[in-house]
């Protein structure tokens, strides 16, 4: 999942991107200033952006008009220290998704941000089971029945993106978009890895081909058929 | 009613007005009415007069008798007014003469002493009719004196008690009280209903400014109104009022705003590293950076607060002239001092400059002088020297502080407004907290001082606080 932080203070920043990464295992973006923070928000599929109200250059609201006004539905969290009543209601009627005031708790912060996320791939329950392969997206922990699988904090990220959108085939180039921040240097091959020491991880305990390979088109979990 | 009513006022006001007319016209028309009413008594005892004269012919014996028989005649017949009760007084006699020709026959022996008194007066008079009014027991008795003109040195005087008039003027005076009594009471009652419907347009502006609170203060409450014209002064006045306050209140309400939003991120910004600090395991190098890190925002709050309670402080205290002579040379060299100490650089200069004395705070001089030079290191160009110098005429001392950087035009109003910064972004590393030129420009007030900034692309900008002696 990738994440944009449009904060001015650059420590607050700093720091809520070191908690969204270690904790959550998101990819993210920071932007210190509002016109370049608009110009990311606007041109990257991100699927959250955290945004402060007063910003230099552009202010979040200027933000998140152009965002929703390119019909994105991008989760939008506004993170300001504008805390009246009229400020909320205006901040949600423009089109964010929630608002949360400074100071604020981090892990509270940080539950927002996953209740967004899972919101906005339309699965609000945070346990997410395909038939054997259960993937609690809270403790970042993968089952296959009752075995866990130890995965690292990229393939995780992968199967859980992958996870939020069962039965699509997904592009290499939109897994690479969302599990990769800004500055990362990606290498041609990193998915297909990435992919491969999966597969290799669940066939520890199972035959089952977990994630498919469609040629030329890109990757997909797909559910048992019985199940579905 | 209280006694300050507009109500009761104006009732009490229309009555004592009603009051006063109903009393002249009741003077006037008594004045005239017992005018009316003398003129025709005094026909009668005129007519009387001229009757006895008619009598003189008779021969002398006879004439007193005669003239009593007539007077009597003439009561009952010819003049019905004059009733029996009321004697008809007359004295007829001549001139050097001891003895009367006639005198009226009376029970009472003091009129007719008082009819001998009578002579000399008459006779001195040349007028034919000589009327007067004197005072008789407890009556007031009318005479008319008549020199009989056929015969030279016959004198006639006829009186007759003025009890009908007085009787007459009474009743008049009593009608008249009893109707202007109920008059006032009709009035008193009339205007007690009439009043209130017409002060109703007051008692629509209180509703309407009843309405008026805290959050509800613009003018437009009162616009709609139909306010008559004594009460548009009035109105103007608190419309004025409330759109002052309402100015006011909205600066409030921004400066508590933007004070908490200041307060707010540092508070932010220090919770979020100790807690990204807390939430997983750390190296003790990174603790201690979350805590050193934390501590810088921690002092940036106490400064912010610091200057926040400076400011409120300068708010509340009252504008009083101060009587300190302070040295300006001595408070620029402390300050350029301390500045140059701290930042541990020599930025800071001052130019030569004459002793100059002015009557001020020496503590808020020195707050006004620091801040102005802390902003020009803080957001002028790095490194860049920052001149002081002063200027001294007459009327006025200024006090220049010139560096060598540039603000655009459009920020030079507003940089003495709170919180306001140029470049946000950068102030927030520069740790200014945008409240430094407002406590200035708030010690300049109350020095009677002005602050001006000028700025010109390549010369540099201009700080100039300007006292007027």
């Amino acid at each position: 999942m990738r994440v944009l932080i449009v904060e001015d203070e650059i420590k607050l920043a700093r720091n809520i991107a070191k908690v969204l990464t270690e904790e959550a295992g998101y990819a993210v973006d920071v932007s210190n200033d509002g016109t370049e923070g608009k110009f990311l928000a606007t041109s990257n599929p991100y699927d959250l952006l955290i945004l402060d109200i007063m910003l230099p250059g552009c202010d979040g609201l200027e933000i998140l008009k152009s965002v929703r006004n390119l019909k994105k539905t991008t989760a939008i969290l506004l993170l300001t220290a504008r805390d009246s009543r009229d400020d909320i209601v205006n901040g949600l009627d423009l089109g964010c998704d929630d608002y949360l005031t400074k100071p604020f708790d981090m892990l509270e912060l940080l539950a927002r941000c996953r209740a967004l996320i899972r919101r906005s791939y339309a699965q609000p329950y945070p346990l997410i089971n395909m038939g054997d392969i259960c993937i609690d997206t809270n403790k970042q922990q993968v089952k296959f029945q009752n075995h866990l699988i130890d995965l690292s904090a990229m393939e995780y990220r992968l199967l859980e993106y992958l996870a939020h959108k069962p039965n699509q085939i997904i592009s290499k180039s939109e897994i690479e978009e969302h599990l990769y921040d800004f500055g990362a240097e990606i290498f041609s091959n990193v998915v297909e890895v990435y992919v491969s020491t999966i597969r290799k991880k669940f066939n520890a305990v199972t035959d089952l081909k977990i994630i498919k390979t469609m040629r030329n088109r890109g990757y997909m979990l797909e559910l048992y058929q019985d199940e579905i | 009613m209280k006694f300050n009513s507009l109500h009761l006022r104006i009732t009490v006001s229309v009555t004592i007005i009603q009051l006063l007319a109903i009393a002249i016209f009741l003077f006037g028309s008594l004045k005239e009415c017992k005018e009316v009413l003398l003129d025709s008594q005094d026909q009668i005892i005129s007519g009387i007069a001229q009757d006895i004269q008619n009598l003189l012919d008779l021969p002398k014996n006879q004439l007193n008798d005669a003239i009593n028989r007539m007077v009597k005649d003439s009561t009952v017949n010819r003049y019905e007014q004059v009733s029996s009760k009321k004697p008809i007084l007359f004295i007829v006699w001549q001139d050097n003469q001891k003895d009367n020709i006639a005198i009226s026959q009376t029970d009472n022996q003091t009129f007719n002493y008082w009819l001998d008194q009578f002579k000399l007066p008459a006779k001195k008079t040349k007028k034919q009719h000589y009327e007067t009014t004197l005072k008789q027991d407890d009556y007031v008795y009318r005479f008319t004196c008549y020199a009989s003109t056929t015969l030279p040195d016959v004198n006639i005087v006829v009186g007759i008690n003025n009890r009908d008039v007085e009787h007459e003027t009474g009743e008049i005076i009593n009608f008249m009280l009893i109707l202007g009594t109920i008059m006032i009471g009709i009035t008193f009652v009339v205007t007690g209903v009439i009043v209130p419907r017409l002060l109703t347009p007051i008692d629509t502006t209180s509703q309407a400014l009843k309405k008026v609170s805290l959050n509800n203060m613009s003018a437009d409450l009162l616009k709609e109104m139909q306010i008559p014209t004594e009460l548009h002064v009035f109105v103007d006045s608190v419309k004025n009022m409330l759109s002052r306050l309402d100015r006011a209140i909205i600066q409030q309400k921004q400066f508590s705003a933007d004070a908490s939003h200041e307060l707010r991120t540092p508070l932010a910004v220090a919770k979020s590293t100790l807690q990204t600090a807390q939430i997983r395991e750390r190296t003790n190098q990174e603790y201690q950076a979350a805590i050193a890190e934390s501590l810088e925002d921690i002092s940036r709050m106490e400064k912010l607060i610091e200057q926040l309670m400076a400011l409120a402080h300068l708010d509340n205290i009252e504008i009083k002239t101060a009587t300190t002579e302070i040295k300006l040379n001595a408070i620029l060299s402390q300050v350029a001092q301390q500045i140059n100490n701290c930042h541990n650089t020599d930025q800071v200069k001052i130019n030569d400059m004459p002793d100059i004395s002015l009557r001020g705070y020496e503590d808020e001089l020195y707050r006004m002088f620091y801040n102005i030079i802390d902003n020009a290191l803080l957001y002028g160009p790095e490194g860049h020297p920052v001149t002081i110098s002063t200027k001294k005429t007459d009327k006025q001392t200024a006090v220049i502080f010139h560096d060598s950087g540039y603000i655009s035009a459009e920020y030079l109003d507003h940089l003495c407004e709170r919180f306001y910064r140029v470049d946000k972004a950068r102030s927030r590393n520069t740790g200014g907290s945008g409240l430094g030129l407002a406590i200035a420009q708030k010690i300049a007030e109350r020095h009677n001082a002005h602050i001006e900034i000028t700025s010109i692309p390549d010369t540099g900008t201009d700080v100039t606080v300007t006292f007027s002696c």
